[in-house]
Parts: structure tokens; C-alpha cells; sequence
């Protein structure tokens, strides 16, 4: 009898100890499956509706900082040009320009397509092509999702702070949200090889629309040759402390620019005739409809089709200007 | 003989009370509680963003008060070798509000909580649109490529 009795019981006991062991190997086997979850959600890249929502919260979060520059002629044509360096990205993203109202020299991106530069960029920028090289350089940045694959990497890396990651965030979660990511790009600096990757595909995004494939690496010269002062330090202080130094940029990109075609658009007259002193006066913007903007090439041609032939009737271009014919109303 | 039965019986409570089955049994309790940490940090945070209610927002405040800084210069003048775009009569401009002499951003701006203006402002940029034959005239004045890449999947 106790020798039947002992033996259930070491039967019962041995069952249990096995439970045990499965049930606590189930359940680390199902912790580990829920962090796997995790990491496996925060490695896929945001739906569009995840974009969109971090994006417009993100932008006003950037807004409350420096505030909209409200001049909506200039903001159109920077709509303009990034639109034209945009669409040869070919991501489908409905992008969106603004200019902040800052004399801090900085263009900054953010999911969703939101992408603004300061009048203190614009300020300084001499063409066209610069301002393409500088807004191509920051479509990179939401072509090859940087920013985002930079907070999902910190979410990886804190599971505390997780939130799920499979649904679109709102309330105090996108408030939340919106300040990391608006945190990171006005703090952080971008990475050595998050930079190079949007600076040689900004190069080509420009390249391709048909600008000069140097106006990035232009500005950039430029801005290593301001000389210091406190006025200088405050107003380029953000892109030295958020951005690689300039130098082994410009070597980078000097690197590159033999591979792109040399004769693109540089349009400075059409960049000062939109960005000038006083554009920048709200009272006294330009209106597109006193005057037409001024296009590619400096100077115009007069002339006159006569028997399928154009005769040029006067007027002075430039060598090498590009011309295309559109009749006179 | 009942001294052994109460002896396993205590040795197989001892066991079930240690193993995994309590452990998945607490989860949902610990999850709940994760869940309600969260939550309190989560008004933790939107209280921050909120501010206190005798706080002022840091740009409501700039907002408020003169702007005492650089003496304006005007746009592509000076010799410094960066342009401002500073005007003696656009008493909209911010200057450099929101950084320091060293040119990074105050804390405190990116603290603050961003304000029904800033969320209709970011409205209206999301409502920014080129309008289509803008675009192509664009193009075509500037001698740019007419043609768009096509879209990735």
C-alpha cells in the first residue's frame, strides 16, 4: 500500500515537475514571441496612414518651434522646385514645401513628405539649382525613409517605451511621437552614411529633373567659407550639430559630380526674381500677375516664323542657353 | 499514511503556487499593469505638453515681448558673408527665436505645447498643392525635364 502510494506520488510529482518546466519554458517561449512581435512590427516601415498622422503631427510639432513664414508666392515656388526634384523619386508621396520663419540656415524633412527649409536657407542660397540640390537632398531623406527607420530603431531598442506599432497613433501617443521625431531631427545628428545616401541621391534627383548636378555641393562651399562670428554660429550652429562635416561632404559629392551631365539648369534670375529683398517684405511680394518670371537663360530672343523658319529679330541669350519656342499671344 | 498524502498534497500546492502556470495565470494582471503605467506616463507627458496652467508657452511669451535682438540688416546686405533675411518693416520675423548663441534649440521650445495655430498651420502646409499645369509651364520656362520617374511599387 505505501509502496503503491509512493509511487503515485513520484508519478505526481515527476508530471509536475515536467508541467513546470514546460509551462515555464511556454512562457518565455511567449514572451520572447511577443518581443519578437515587437521588433518584427517596428521593423516595418510605417503604413501610409501611420506617415501621414506622424508627419502632419510632426510638422506642427517643427511649426511650434519656428513658426510658418507666411508669404504664400514664395512658398509656391518652393512648392515649384521640390515638386520637380520630387517626382523623379518616384516614391509615391504627396510632398509638401513650406518655409520657416527663421534666420537659422537649415532644411529639415519629415515622414509623410513634409519638407521645409528656412528663410534663412533661402537667404543665402545664390540659384535655382542650389535650392533643388538642397530640397533633392532632403526628398532623399523621405525616399529612403531615414528618420523613420531611426525612431523604429530606437523604439527597437527600448521596449519600455513601445508602443504598438501596428496601428495609427493618435491622441497623447502621436503628441509623443511627433516630439521624438521632431527632437531627433533638430538634435541629432544625422548619420555618416544617412547623409552620404541622401546627398548622392539628391545629386541624382536633381540631375535628372534637369538642374545643375552641383548646386548642393555649391552651398555647401559656401557655408564652409563663412567666416565666424557670433551672428554666423547662431544662424549655422543647428547644421553643424545635426549634419557630418561639411568637408568630407563637398570631397564626397566632388566625387560624384563627374557622373552626372554638366550642362543643367542653374536659373538665377528666376531665383531672384522670387527670392529677393522684397519678397521677403509681406507687404510687398511679388504678384505673378504685374510680370512673368524670368525663364531658362539670361536675356530673350525676338523673332518671327517665316515659311517654317524662326528669324530672329533682335535680342541677346547667352552661349549655350537652352531654347524652346512658344508662340506670342 | 496521512502524514505522507498531506505531505504531497503540501508538495504539490508548493509546486503548482512556483510554476509557469501561475506565472501565465499573472500575465494578463501584468500586462494590465504595464498598461496603466503606461497610461499615467502617457498623462505624465501630455501634461508636459500641456504645460502647468501658470506657465506661458516660451513663444506665446516671445511673442508677447519686444524683440530686443540683433539690430535688423537688411536682406543681401552686410558684410559678414551670410544674407539675412531680416526687413526693417516686417516686424513678423522671428529672427533667431527658439536657439541659443550657439545656434541649438532651446529645450523649453521643444517642450512646448504646440498650439491650435501651429496644428492649422500644419493643416495648411498638408493642403499645399502644385497644380498640375503649374508644374508643366514651370518646366517648360525653366528648360527643366517635363518628364516624371515612374512610381516605385
Amino acid at each position: 500500500m505505501n509502496m503503491k502510494l509512493t509511487k503515485i506520488l513520484l508519478t505526481l510529482l515527476a508530471t509536475t515537475l515536467f508541467a513546470q518546466a514546460s509551462s515555464a519554458q511556454l512562457g518565455s517561449v511567449l514572451k520572447n514571441a511577443q518581443k519578437a512581435k515587437t521588433v518584427a512590427d517596428n521593423n516595418k516601415p510605417w503604413t501610409p496612414e501611420q506617415e501621414l498622422a506622424i508627419g502632419q503631427a510632426s510638422a506642427a510639432k517643427l511649426i511650434s518651434v519656428f513658426h510658418l513664414y507666411d508669404n504664400p508666392d514664395m512658398t509656391k515656388y518652393v512648392n515649384l522646385v521640390g515638386n520637380t526634384v520630387a517626382r523623379q523619386s518616384g516614391r509615391s508621396v504627396a510632398y509638401h514645401f513650406a518655409i520657416l520663419d527663421t534666420e537659422v540656415v537649415t532644411a529639415v524633412s519629415l515622414p509623410g513628405g513634409y519638407i521645409f527649409i528656412t528663410k534663412g536657407a533661402l537667404a543665402n542660397l545664390k540659384n535655382e539649382a542650389e535650392l533643388a540640390g538642397v530640397l533633392a537632398h532632403e526628398v532623399a531623406h523621405v525616399d529612403h525613409r531615414h528618420l523613420e527607420r531611426e525612431i523604429r530603431a530606437q523604439k527597437n531598442a527600448d521596449f519600455a517605451k513601445t508602443e504598438a506599432a501596428s496601428h495609427v497613433p493618435v491622441g497623447s501617443e502621436l503628441v509623443n511621437m511627433a516630439g521624438s521625431v521632431v527632437t531627433r531631427a533638430l538634435t541629432l545628428k544625422v548619420s555618416r552614411d544617412k547623409e552620404s545616401e541622401a546627398d548622392k541621391f539628391g545629386v541624382e534627383l536633381s540631375s535628372k529633373a534637369g538642374y545643375d548636378p552641383s548646386g548642393l555641393r555649391n552651398f555647401l562651399q559656401f557655408l564652409t567659407s563663412v567666416p565666424t562670428t557670433p551672428q554666423t554660429t547662431k544662424a549655422l550652429g543647428l547644421w553643424g550639430s545635426t549634419h557630418p562635416p561639411l568637408a568630407d561632404r563637398i570631397s564626397s559629392l566632388n566625387s560624384q559630380l563627374p557622373n552626372y551631365p554638366n550642362n543643367g539648369q542653374k536659373l538665377a534670375e528666376r531665383y531672384a526674381w522670387y527670392v529677393n529683398p522684397p519678397a521677403f517684405s509681406h507687404d510687398a511680394a511679388p504678384t505673378t500677375a504685374a510680370t512673368s518670371a524670368p525663364t531658362a537663360g539670361a536675356g530673350e530672343l525676338d523673332g518671327i516664323v517665316s515659311q517654317g523658319v524662326i528669324v530672329l529679330t533682335g535680342g541677346k541669350l547667352a552661349e549655350g542657353t537652352r531654347v524652346k519656342v512658344r508662340p506670342q499671344q | 499514511m496521512k502524514s505522507q498524502v498531506r505531505a504531497g498534497a503540501i508538495l504539490l500546492t508548493g509546486l503548482l503556487s512556483g510554476s509557469g502556470y501561475g506565472l501565465t495565470l499573472t500575465l494578463p494582471q501584468q500586462q494590465q499593469q504595464q498598461n496603466q503605467q503606461n497610461n499615467s506616463g502617457q498623462q505624465q507627458g501630455q501634461q508636459g505638453q500641456q504645460g502647468q496652467p501658470g506657465q506661458q508657452n516660451p513663444n506665446q511669451q516671445q511673442g508677447n515681448q519686444p524683440n530686443n535682438g540683433d539690430k535688423p540688416t537688411p536682406l543681401f546686405g552686410g558684410s559678414i558673408g551670410l544674407k539675412t533675411s531680416r526687413q526693417t518693416k516686417d516686424s513678423a520675423t522671428l529672427g533667431f527665436n527658439g536657439v541659443d548663441p550657439n545656434g541649438q534649440v532651446q529645450k523649453s521650445f521643444l517642450t512646448a505645447a504646440v498650439t491650435p495655430v501651429d496644428t492649422v498651420s500644419a493643416q495648411k502646409v498638408a493642403q499645399t498643392t502644385v497644380a498640375p499645369a503649374d508644374l508643366v509651364q514651370f518646366l517648360q520656362d525653366g528648360g527643366l525635364n517635363p518628364d516624371a520617374a515612374p512610381q516605385k511599387p
